[in-house]
């Protein structure tokens, strides 16, 4: 996977280098370096034993690519960013 | 033996109980050792490999021992996701695991996703090779409830959510199931450490040949058939 960047949905998406290991230079390490950012936001992810990518705080939809994952948990925390607010807005009525 | 039951076949008593050993283990700090467990894990083969049955198999039943150190007559409870559908269902009333959503800050979003269906759980059932269930039940069965409940139980360290035990509860009872129907399928390894005497993360004098049996662990469920 290479550094790469989108716009979804008015979000930014971007897999980017990490800081200050620019001089490792292997495919394999070059991988295990990307950064996920989604609107500049650090977004800890690891790889499962068949090297499918898992989202800290996503954990539980697996792909093998990253930039679709992402697209897929900004589309889950909407979800459930809106039923908090239905039922904050339930319990205050 | 203890039996592990539907949530929903707890007397008053059971559940108060279980909320209360609940409540205990909250408090001496196992619930959260047991999320940080989870997630140091979480991506070393506790999932997605063929070690996620027999190692969540071991992890529910230390946690089972730790309330049963307060409670001697618990046993935990199982939550059936196929079944128990409605984010208004009993198990999310503030006398059973509700309260726990304000309470341990889980940030809860009930309906996040959608929940397996019975037909799923029936077709991974009539799998016929252990390598091909417990794919299936991982990704099809198991995932989707940690995403419909959203929050915490979303996240590596899902264990913080105590409904992560109900869940997880359930899906050893769908390996226990499948077992007693194939009683002579083997272990099929996913690959090189994950093999049926390979031992498991965190506790390397266990192994999955030595929770292969539920029974001998000392628990059944209230239906096995």
């Amino acid at each position: 996977m290479e550094p790469e960047r989108h716009e979804y949905k008015g979000h930014r998406i971007e897999l980017r280098q990490r800081e200050g290991r620019e001089e490792r230079a292997g495919a394999a390490e070059r991988e295990e370096e990307l950064e996920l950012l989604i609107d500049d936001e650090s977004v800890r992810y690891s790889q499962l034993p068949d090297g499918r990518y898992a989202l800290e705080d996503y954990a539980y939809d697996w792909t093998d690519d990253l930039m679709d994952l992402a697209q897929r948990f900004i589309d889950y925390r909407d979800r459930a960013d809106g039923i908090r607010r239905e039922a904050e807005a339930g319990e205050e009525s | 033996m203890g039996v592990r039951k539907d949530y929903r076949g707890l007397t008053a008593d059971e559940r108060d109980g279980f909320v209360q050993a609940l409540k205990h283990v909250k408090s001496t700090g196992l619930i959260d050792r047991f999320a940080r467990m989870h997630a140091r894990h979480f991506s070393m083969g506790i999932h997605r490999s063929s070690h996620f049955l027999p190692w969540h198999r071991e992890m529910i039943r230390r946690f089972e021992y730790q309330l049963q150190d307060f409670r001697p007559a618990i046993a935990l409870p199982y939550w059936n996701s196929s079944a128990v559908r409605s984010t208004t269902a009993s198990l999310w009333n503030n006398g059973f695991m509700g309260q726990f959503n304000a309470a341990w800050n889980l940030r809860r979003a009930l309906g996040s996703d959608t929940l397996p269906t019975p037909l799923q759980v029936q077709t991974n059932r009539g799998r016929g090779t252990y390598n091909v269930f417990w794919e299936e039940l991982e990704r099809v069965i198991h995932n989707p409830p940690h995403r419909w409940v959203g929050g915490e139980m979303s996240d590596f360290d899902s264990p913080h959510d105590p409904v992560f035990y109900l869940h997880h509860c359930w899906i050893d009872k769908l390996w226990a199931m499948w077992q007693i129907e194939n009683p002579g399928a083997p272990f099929v390894s996913s690959g090189a450490g994950f093999g049926l005497n390979d031992p498991l993360m965190e506790w390397p004098n266990r192994t999955p040949a030595a929770v292969i049996d539920h029974h001998a662990l000392g628990y059944s469920y209230d239906s096995e058939d």
